[in-house]
């Protein structure tokens, strides 16, 4: 063969390849699209059954979407969530980790681990999937998505106790709530459950300039400043609330106007009051002596007519401290005078 | 010096033009390889638009394994059935001779017949084509048969790294069941040409394994024995669906010639009526594999499946359609290890992985059992999926296939189908029974430099040979010829050492050497005895081996096999 044939030869193949490579180009790009429109169409499919309520034919749906389009993670997170939708959560987690495998930072695929771990009953891993959702990757304009999942969050830890974290993050949601009144009356309503009334109450308060007619938010301040002591706001916020339409918190509002007359500590009070409050506080607690175990000592040092206010609620308190040991129902049974004990207990 | 600067050159050049003829063949197959999976895959997508209806899953196989029957009949008759014995004919009868027209027929008839749903594979033909453009190319530059065939498995290998985007396996391939020697030449050329093949397929399509597992685990030892029954099971089935296919393609073949045309017709009505109760047997099917990988579909559909499917591929296959058996391999191997898998972990889910892990195994399982190359099954495995956690249970379960298929169907289908078209292509058995020199191996006989030359002659005339060893202080000096010896008497030598003064190069064997080792180094030599010598030192002779002694061995194992 010459070398003129070779290089022909050469040539003509070298033309074919071109050729045929963007032959291929052309093609792969067709594929590509064709592939994608009918993933998309499948998926469609799949949106409408599930939000129909058929899951079971979501997730062979969201299967097949999945099959033609293995890389996208919309298409994969819907599927784990129609997967634990249908109670197979043993099958979503793998593709929950595919995603994150590829994205450890995104915040649906986080989110939904979260979720995942949460219904398991891992509350720690749970918490750590939602704080990298909350502070992961999103697509532009899910701010609502990153609140919903901190307030899940909030709900989570609310319900195991972890009253330390809660607050962590109520901190943050009052921040973040952006003066949305449905959430910040959840986040009042939390920090009351979780153990922080003082907080609760400023921010009920807060609602009342905001939200003059809502009941919701005088009864919640009425609970906030049971809880904190102020049994005369108490009252005060109770009486509104029932004004405003909410009914159920009469028996609140009882006790509310039971500690209010009865609480020694109140400021401004006047000295025959004090005393008037002191001997009846002294009073009750050496009835409850009375049907609890005998304690002559207790019994004794209660018949002495005491003077001084502070020494005679000091004596009632030791009586009810003795009382919730020996006879815990029978002190219990007088709620006020158990609350006002505590209460009074507290005191530095 | 001249001679050897020349022969340098040449080499060279050979090197050379081999070297660059692998990359021309990996990128020319690659690029081809490419364009017909993805022109397949858009033909079947325009043909089964997502929720077609039910009659074109009847009519489109049959009227597309029409078409492809005719063109088959009329133009292109070489291209057809799966292409792995195609290309084996080439090489070891038509001097690796396959037509550019076989080449365009087996793409366009393939195109045809898979695009509509025939049950068969992708793979078989790309190997074909990738060995038809291999020639063709070959034959342009104008190189001999020896060259021409010696590309063909370039182009094997280069075609089957872009069909299943599998380099290694397709290299193994290459060697293990197209040549059948792990050990050949063109070793270097092949990885040459699978890598650049791959590296197009990388280039247009991207890097995307053709399937994706979830990450699987052994959960309990146990297990092994689980994967272990399923490579009984495998293997039996891997049995069935080869006996199958065998059997009607034999009753097709007893048909008149003259309607070869309208016979993968009947295949393609077959497969359509099958279709229409489980349209997942259509095409290669390897959607569902996807998704049984997954563990996601129940133990009922997949024992179903795989039956249908051995079915509907023995039936296609058989009835003369152009495409091949890989795909449907796999899928029915999936179908098995899924359905093996599903059983074992309803009955024991605290000891065994998800059925999808099984599947995976039964891919590997299935293909070791039909194509009977257990060690490309289990690279093209891990190569399809790129999950190495599963790499022992698949040979476990691949080798335990690889026997029971062994035992139940001794000839691999491959050779079966060569000989039903009445071919004899070469065996593995004749290079696993091959004779060494050991066994025909005689005591040491050698001559000395004192010994007179005509006491050497009479030696020599003893062993019945024409040589025999020249030894000195225990080593071997040179191998002591009749010829010379006579010349040397004619000269007035009395001794040996006289005629041989000096050490010279001698042939000789090793005891691990072939027979037919031995005999080409009689022939290059002119000689009927060598010195049988020690891997060690050359120099140290072990024994003698005779013509006479290759030749009565040659005898007796022709006695047997004849016999046989």
């Amino acid at each position: 063969m010459t070398v003129a044939n070779t290089w022909l030869i050469a040539a003509m193949v070298g033309t074919v390849g071109f050729g045929l490579y963007f032959v291929d180009r052309e093609l792969a790009l067709v594929e590509s699209k064709e592939l994608a429109a009918e993933a998309q169409s499948w998926f469609e499919r799949a949106q409408r059954a599930s939000s129909e309520n058929r899951m079971d034919e979501a997730v062979e749906l969201y299967r097949h979407a999945l099959t033609l389009e293995r890389s996208s993670r919309e298409y994969q997170l819907a599927l784990s969530r129609a997967l634990v939708k249908t109670g197979r959560r043993e099958e979503a987690a793998p593709l929950l980790t595919t995603v994150l495998s590829r994205g450890p930072n995104y915040g649906p695929a986080n989110l939904e681990m979260a979720r995942l771990l949460k219904a398991g009953g891992d509350t720690t891993g749970a918490a750590a999937y939602y704080h990298r959702a909350i502070y992961g990757t999103w697509p532009s304009g899910a701010d609502a998505e990153i609140l919903h999942a901190r307030l899940e969050l909030v709900d989570m830890l609310e319900g195991a106790h972890q009253n330390r974290d809660v607050l962590a993050e109520l901190l943050l949601l009052e921040d973040s709530a952006h003066r949305d009144p449905e959430i910040l009356l959840k986040v009042a309503r939390w920090y009351l459950s979780a153990g922080f009334p003082a907080r609760a109450a400023t921010l009920f308060r807060e609602f009342t300039k905001t939200e003059p007619d809502n009941p919701e938010v005088y009864a919640g301040l009425g609970d906030a400043e049971l809880t904190v002591g102020d049994y005369r706001s108490a009252r005060e916020a109770y009486t509104a609330a029932m004004r405003r339409g909410d009914k159920s918190v009469s028996e609140r509002l009882v006790t509310a106007v039971e500690l209010a007359s009865l609480d020694p500590t109140v400021r401004r009070l006047g000295s025959a009051e004090r005393k008037r409050r002191s001997d009846l506080i002294l009073a009750r607690a050496e009835g409850m002596l009375g049907k609890c175990v005998p304690n002559p000592d207790l019994q004794a040092r209660a018949e002495q007519k005491q003077s001084d206010p502070d020494e005679a609620v000091a004596l009632a308190e030791e009586i009810w401290a003795y009382g919730q040991r020996a006879c815990p129902d029978i002190a219990q049974a007088d709620a006020p005078m158990t609350t006002l004990m505590s209460r009074l207990n507290e005191r530095p | 010096m001249r001679h050897f600067r020349t022969a340098l050159r040449t080499l060279r050049s050979e090197a050379a033009t081999e070297l660059v003829l692998s990359l021309v063949t990996g990128c020319l197959v690659g690029l081809s390889i490419v364009a017909f999976i993805l022109l397949t895959g858009r033909l079947a997508a325009r043909m089964y638009p997502p929720e077609s209806a039910g009659w074109r899953r009847v009519f489109i196989p049959f009227a597309g394994a029409l078409v492809s029957g005719i063109l088959l009949y009329r133009y292109f008759p070489e291209a057809r059935g799966s292409g792995i014995p195609q290309t084996k004919f080439a090489i070891f009868i038509r001097d690796g001779y396959i037509s550019l027209r076989t080449v365009i027929g087996k793409f366009v008839c393939c195109t045809t017949s898979l695009a509509s749903g025939i049950a068969l594979g992708r793979e078989g033909p790309s190997v074909h084509i990738g060995a038809g453009i291999a020639s063709v190319l070959g034959r342009a530059f104008g190189l001999g048969p020896e060259h021409i065939r010696a590309l063909i498995p370039v182009g094997c290998s280069a075609a089957l790294a872009a069909a299943f985007n599998t380099p290694i396996a397709a290299v193994l391939f290459s060697l293990e069941e197209i040549l059948g020697d792990l050990h050949a030449r063109v070793l270097g050329t092949v990885v040459l040409s699978a890598a650049t093949s791959w590296a197009v397929l990388h280039l247009v399509l991207g890097d995307e394994p053709l399937f994706h597992v979830p990450a699987y685990q052994l959960v309990h030892p146990a297990e092994f024995a689980i994967y272990a029954v399923l490579g009984l099971i495998g293997g039996l089935g891997s049995v069935l669906f080869v006996k199958l296919l065998l059997g009607i393609r034999l009753a097709f073949r007893r048909l008149p010639k003259d309607t070869l045309w309208v016979q993968p017709a009947v295949g393609g009505l077959a497969v359509g009526l099958l279709a229409l109760a489980a349209p997942e047997v259509l095409g290669v099917g390897y959607g569902f594999v996807d998704r049984v990988l997954g563990g996601d579909m129940s133990l009922r559909v997949v024992v179903l499946l795989a039956f249908l499917k051995i079915l509907a591929t023995a039936l296609c296959y058989s009835s003369g359609n152009a495409g091949g058996i890989f795909g449907p391999s796999l899928f029915i191997g999936a179908m098995i290890g899924g359905s093996v898998g599903s059983a074992a972990h309803s009955l024991f889910p605290a000891w065994t992985a998800n059925p999808g892990a099984y599947a995976l195994v039964g891919m590997g399982t299935a293909f070791a059992g039909i194509v009977r190359t257990p060690l490309t099954s289990v690279i093209m495995i891990f190569e399809m999926t790129r999950d190495y956690s599963i790499i022992v249970p698949l040979m476990i379960s691949n080798l335990v296939s690889f026997f029971v298929s062994q035992m139940l169907q001794p000839e691999p289908i491959y050779e079966a189908l060569a000989h039903q078209e009445g071919v004899f292509l070469p065996t593995s058995e004749g290079r696993e029974d091959a004779v060494s020199v050991s066994t025909v191996l005689q005591g040491p006989a050698s001559l000395t430099p004192a010994s007179h030359l005509t006491d050497s002659l009479k030696q020599m005339s003893r062993f019945k040979s024409d040589a025999l060893p020249l030894i000195q202080d225990g080593a071997i000096r040179a191998l002591a010829s009749a010829r010379e010896v006579q010349k040397a008497l004619d000269r007035g030598a009395s001794t040996l050492g006289e005629a041989y003064p000096d050490n010279r190069p001698y042939p000789f064997v090793h005891p691990d050497h072939s027979l037919s080792v031995a005999l080409q180094r009689m022939g290059a030599a002119e000689v009927n005895l060598l010195p049988v010598v020690s891997r060690a030192n050359i120099h140290q002779l072990l024994g003698i081996v005779t013509l006479e002694a290759v030749l009565s061995s040659f005898r007796i194992q022709n006695g047997d096999s004849q016999e046989k």
